[in-house]
């Protein structure tokens, strides 16, 4: 079961800022199967196809965080992770579909064990599904940077930092 | 606006080496213990540059490279400032081993900064830098994610 968004730290939070800009931490998850073709979740508040992630809590750490978002979102267990990627700078500084101004903070991680079986349904999505990095559905700009990364660090294992 | 109620707050510091591989410290003005030059993030930066930033802001040296050594977060890291502040700390610490600039002695937010050798750490080390102090000397694979 998602944390609601009243219940969770960030709607907490904005129900006292507003929608003025503030720094949230999240982390976005790059889970693989064996054919390398990379897991994406359909939200049900916009359709679009994402990679599993969301924002930090106030209880937990960075990859608590990651293991509890794959959990509620793809249903999967990771077992190990590790980060592959920062964004965090003033590129990433953007309004949100709700007039919300987020600093964005991700770190990505890319899943290297995992286990469970993929729900196709959750509180928060409604499909998911891997695609092969040649046949992408139509995602956002930023999970396209997210995969060119991955392949950056694949090649000299150096957390990127943008 | 939030008062008194935690808030997620983010940190950046690093472990500046010499090249003899010193390990650069600062004898802190809140608390006289020796701690890790580092400090808040601000809008309109990314993580290495509130690293840089901070580290020029306290030391006067302009770091070259950076190299992702952990990210600490979670509620161990949970504190509470003087004025009441409650905070849930996301820190994020560098390496870097190639900086330019002269060294400040001290100035309005660090009493002394020196460069210490990792066998001769001074024995006062900053509470709550002790983690990274220890994480540091034991080698293990980085990044360290706690």
């Amino acid at each position: 079961m998602s944390i609601t968004w009243e219940n969770s730290y960030l709607g907490g939070l904005r129900k006292k800022v507003g929608p003025q800009m503030i720094i949230a931490p999240a982390a976005r998850a790059i889970i693989q199967n064996e054919k390398e073709e990379i897991l994406f979740v359909k939200r049900r508040d916009n359709d679009a196809w994402v990679m599993p992630a969301g924002g930090l809590e106030l209880h937990e750490t960075i990859f608590d965080c990651l293991k509890r978002e794959v959990k509620e979102e793809t249903g999967l267990d990771v077992i190990s992770a590790k980060p592959i990627a920062m964004y965090t700078g003033p590129k990433y500084e953007y309004t949100n579909g709700y007039g919300d101004e987020n600093k964005m903070f991700a770190v990505v991680f890319l899943i290297e064990e995992w286990t469970g079986n993929v729900l196709q349904e959750t509180d928060e999505t409604y499909d998911a599904k891997f695609f092969s990095i040649n046949n992408l559905p139509d995602i956002p700009n930023l999970y396209l940077e997210t995969i060119e990364d991955l392949e950056i660090y694949k090649l000299n294992g150096t957390v990127i930092l943008k | 606006m939030v008062g008194n109620e935690k808030v997620i707050m983010v940190v950046a510091g690093a472990f500046v080496l010499d090249k003899e591989n010193r390990v650069l410290m600062q004898k802190r003005a809140d608390n006289g213990q020796c701690g890790l030059p580092g400090g808040f993030m601000e809008l309109g930066e990314n993580v290495q540059d509130t690293a840089r930033r901070e580290v020029y802001e306290e030391t006067g040296l302009i770091l070259n490279e950076l190299e992702l050594f952990g990210i600490y977060s979670g509620p161990q890291y949970d504190k509470v400032f003087p004025n009441g502040d409650q905070v849930s700390l996301v820190q994020i610490s560098f390496i870097c081993k190639s900086y330019t600039g002269d060294l400040v002695e001290s100035n309005e937010e660090s009493l002394k900064n020196s460069f210490f050798s990792l066998d001769n750490l001074p024995n006062n080390i900053f509470t709550e830098h002790q983690v990274f102090i220890d994480d540091f000397l034991s080698n293990n694979t980085l990044p360290i994610i706690k």
